[in-house]
């Protein structure tokens, strides 16, 4: 039972960091050139570039680390 | 488990009460310098100490801190090893100075926000937990093992120690201007004060000691950075709330940069330093007629001067242009355009937040996206970065302690990036439109710093401060925010225990690995792998302390520029491991002959980049920067191209000769 379980949670693992690679991707490309098209809007450039956006990272960090398989945790 | 939390409590207590005694000595009247002073030798002081606490002997705890950091912990560790002085105190002056986007052709701030933030991002997906799992001691270790390969690990370690030793003089340097800018010492001292503080910590304790003080260096910066931003906040805008503060004052920088912009004495400003940039341009193109042209001049203005019994400061200034001294063309040529580069500078510098470019894809789009790419790709690949996914405790710990890491980062970033704001509104609303002769206080104070971090020259002869006049020095800006927002100098000393405390956790992780490179992975385990455990880490010692003095006396001998050496070190890094830790630790058709010409087909882009673009070279050689630049990219972009040489070679290499080993 343990061994196909953890398969996929480690599969399941995999796909979401692929997923956060992607995300992270988006996220910053969209950031930047947003800030390229609206250059006159610099006002949202600090909330949602220099603001938001590294908040963001660290919820993607979230959400693919804490859901990583136990297995070898010995802390 | 709670009496490493009471490691932290205590670290924060001790800068809240440090903070609140100064404060009340600040109120009864003592010296600013003092209070300095008691900040920074006190930061040293209690790194030393904890070190000496945790000194070991054992390889397990020397190279690894025994591999049970739980993720609070080792992430606490992780950010301060990566926060360095060029990203903390640097920061808010290169938003301050060259906006969010940039002037069109170079990167603005925005791509070292997202660049910095992003990759660790990249580190918790693709290698943290791996690096964890394998149970290694360092990157080469790592390497080595996985490729069953000796020359892996030599090239590896060869790698670490080009990439780290970059970083770790910049960082030095860093130290010695921070140390002898509050404490009134000189550089080199301040330089070899702040050196003793950080050997006593990774000399004796190795990995062990340099986590706990880590965990206690990020207590610092990270309280430092906010105590500051919310100090600033209050001051400006009567509330505590840091980024409702900073878009108050966005909403106003806005409103002035658009006065300034219609100002027809601004536009005069512009029109006499393009005048100047021309009349340099011709002096370059002519030096010897240019120099006897200006020399007649000068003995002119020196003879009226004295005749008029002018005050010595002005005689100087005179006598100090490049073409009055009896020196060489090639020396007055350089200064010539060194004025040139600073003119031009200021001229791209926007006033507001805004690049100076038309919206749209530009060439300044595109050096952003390769900066972030770097930026990102090298936070990911960095050694002194990835053996923090050894210390952890498991794999799990190992990427959540990212997350962690991120955390307290952010945390910093998003306070420096609303510092930048604030700033900016003071000067844009202050220093902008006052007469030469009535500076704020703050104004004439930053001018006459020993290091002066604002310069004015009054470009239409006006007498009145236009922007164009205005040059900020990017660099430790930050430590006169206290100053320039009129709060209380106990922040000025608090500020500066941060900014050594990012520093010293950054020269501590750095000094470590390289010295950990040369002894375990070059000598120990090519040379001498029968060795004893006790002589591996009392070499690594000595190594540690040779390395470390080699960095300072490198720091001393020239100064450096912190942030392009920084983005360089980022640049290698990310070109040298990163393709062989993704192909290696995803692919398994990596093969031993891959790994190799992965990390040298990246280090020999980057490098060669970097090399044939720096202006020395380019002087020797006779090249001109249209010759050198790939697309137009800076050079310190050059992990542009070395990433995907890497991976190119990697996978054909492995293609062409498979076998892991």
């Amino acid at each position: 039972m343990t061994q196909p379980d953890s398969a996929t949670d480690s599969s399941r693992a995999r796909i979401r960091a692929r997923i956060g690679v992607l995300l992270l991707t988006l996220i910053t490309v969209t950031g930047l050139c947003g800030a390229w098209w609206w250059p006159e809007r610099t006002e949202w450039h600090y909330l949602l570039v220099t603001q938001a956006i590294p908040l963001c990272y660290v919820a993607l960090a979230w959400w693919v680390a804490h859901r990583r398989p136990e297995e070898g945790d010995d802390a | 488990m709670p009496r490493r939390w009471g490691l932290v409590l205590v670290g924060l207590m001790s800068v809240v009460g440090l903070s609140l005694s100064l404060w009340m000595a600040d109120l009864m009247g003592v010296s600013k310098a003092y209070i300095n002073a008691f900040f920074l030798l006190l930061s040293i002081v209690g790194y030393a100490v904890i070190g000496m606490f945790c000194r070991t002997t054992q390889p397990e705890e020397y190279f690894v801190a025994g591999r049970r950091i739980t993720a609070p912990f080792n992430g606490m560790a992780t950010a301060a090893d990566w926060m360095s002085a060029a990203s903390f105190i640097g920061l808010t002056g290169l938003l301050l100075n060259e906006g969010y986007i940039g002037d069109g052709f170079h990167a603005g701030g925005l791509a070292y926000v997202l660049g910095w933030t992003g990759g660790f991002c990249l580190l918790c997906f693709l290698f943290a937990g791996k690096l964890q799992e394998s149970q290694a001691v360092t990157i080469p270790d790592m390497l080595g093992n996985l490729f069953g390969s000796t020359a892996v690990r030599w090239f590896s370690a060869w790698g670490a120690i080009l990439c780290s030793s970059i970083y770790l003089v910049a960082q030095i340097y860093g130290i010695g201007l921070v140390t002898s800018m509050l404490s009134g010492l000189t550089f080199e001292l301040g330089m070899f004060l702040a050196l003793g503080g950080i050997l006593l910590c990774s000399f004796l304790g190795g990995m062990r000691a340099i986590t706990w003080t880590q965990v206690v260096q990020c207590v610092v910066i990270v309280a430092s950075m906010v105590a500051l931003a919310v100090a600033v906040s209050w001051r400006e805008q009567g509330h505590p709330v840091v980024p409702a503060a900073a878009w108050q004052d966005m909403l106003r920088v806005n409103e002035r940069a658009q006065e300034i912009a219609l100002d027809p004495q601004e536009h005069a400003t512009t029109l006499a330093m393009e005048q100047r940039l021309r009349h340099l341009d011709e002096k370059m193109a002519d030096p010897i007629g240019a120099r006897e042209v200006e020399r007649q001049i000068l003995a002119r203005q020196l003879a009226r001067l004295k005749e008029e019994n002018a005050s010595l400061a002005e005689i100087q200034r005179l006598e100090s242009n490049p073409a009055w001294r009896d020196i060489s063309e090639e020396r007055m040529v350089e200064a010539w355009r060194q004025e040139r580069d600073r003119i031009q500078q200021g001229l791209n510098r926007p006033v507001g937040f805004k690049g100076l470019q038309t919206p749209g894809a530009d060439r300044g789009l595109f050096n952003t996206l390769a900066l972030v790419f770097c930026l990102m790709l090298g936070s990911a690949a960095l050694p002194h970065i990835l053996v923090r996914s050894f210390s952890a405790a498991s794999p799990r710990h190992a990427e959540l302690s990212l997350v962690w890491a991120l955390l307290f980062i952010a945390a910093v970033y998003l306070c420096a990036s609303s510092l930048a704001v604030m700033l900016k509104h003071s000067v844009l609303t202050e220093l902008v439109g006052a007469r030469l002769d009535q500076l704020p206080d703050w104004a004439e104070q930053l001018k006459l710093r020993r290091l002066p971090l604002l310069y004015l020259n009054d470009w239409n002869r006006d007498g009145i401060v236009q922007f164009g006049d205005i040059r900020i020095a990017n660099d430790y800006l930050m430590l006169a925010v206290p100053d320039i927002m009129r709060i209380s100098p106990v922040f000025t000393g608090l500020i500066a225990a941060g900014a050594l405390a990012a520093a010293l956790s950054t020269a501590d992780g750095l000094l470590l690995t390289i010295a950990n490179a040369l002894s375990h992975d070059l000598y120990f385990q090519t040379m001498k792998p029968k060795a004893s455990a006790v002589r591996q880490v009392m070499l690594s010692k000595v190594l540690l302390m040779l390395v470390a003095l080699t960095a300072t006396w490198l720091a001393t001998n020239q100064p450096v520029d912190i942030l392009f050496w920084v983005a360089c070190a980022f640049s290698l890094a990310a070109s040298t491991f990163f393709p062989v830790l993704l192909l290696g630790l995803h692919w398994p058709g990596m093969s031993r002959a891959g790994a190799l010409a992965a990390m040298v087909a990246g280090m020999g882009v980057s490098l060669y980049y970097i090399v044939v673009n720096y202006h020395g070279v380019q002087k020797y050689f006779g090249l001109a920067p249209e010759q050198t630049l790939w697309l137009g990219l800076e050079p310190f972009s050059a992990g542009v191209f070395g990433v995907p040489a890497g991976l190119l070679c990697g996978v054909l290499f492995s293609r062409l000769r498979p076998g892991r080993g």
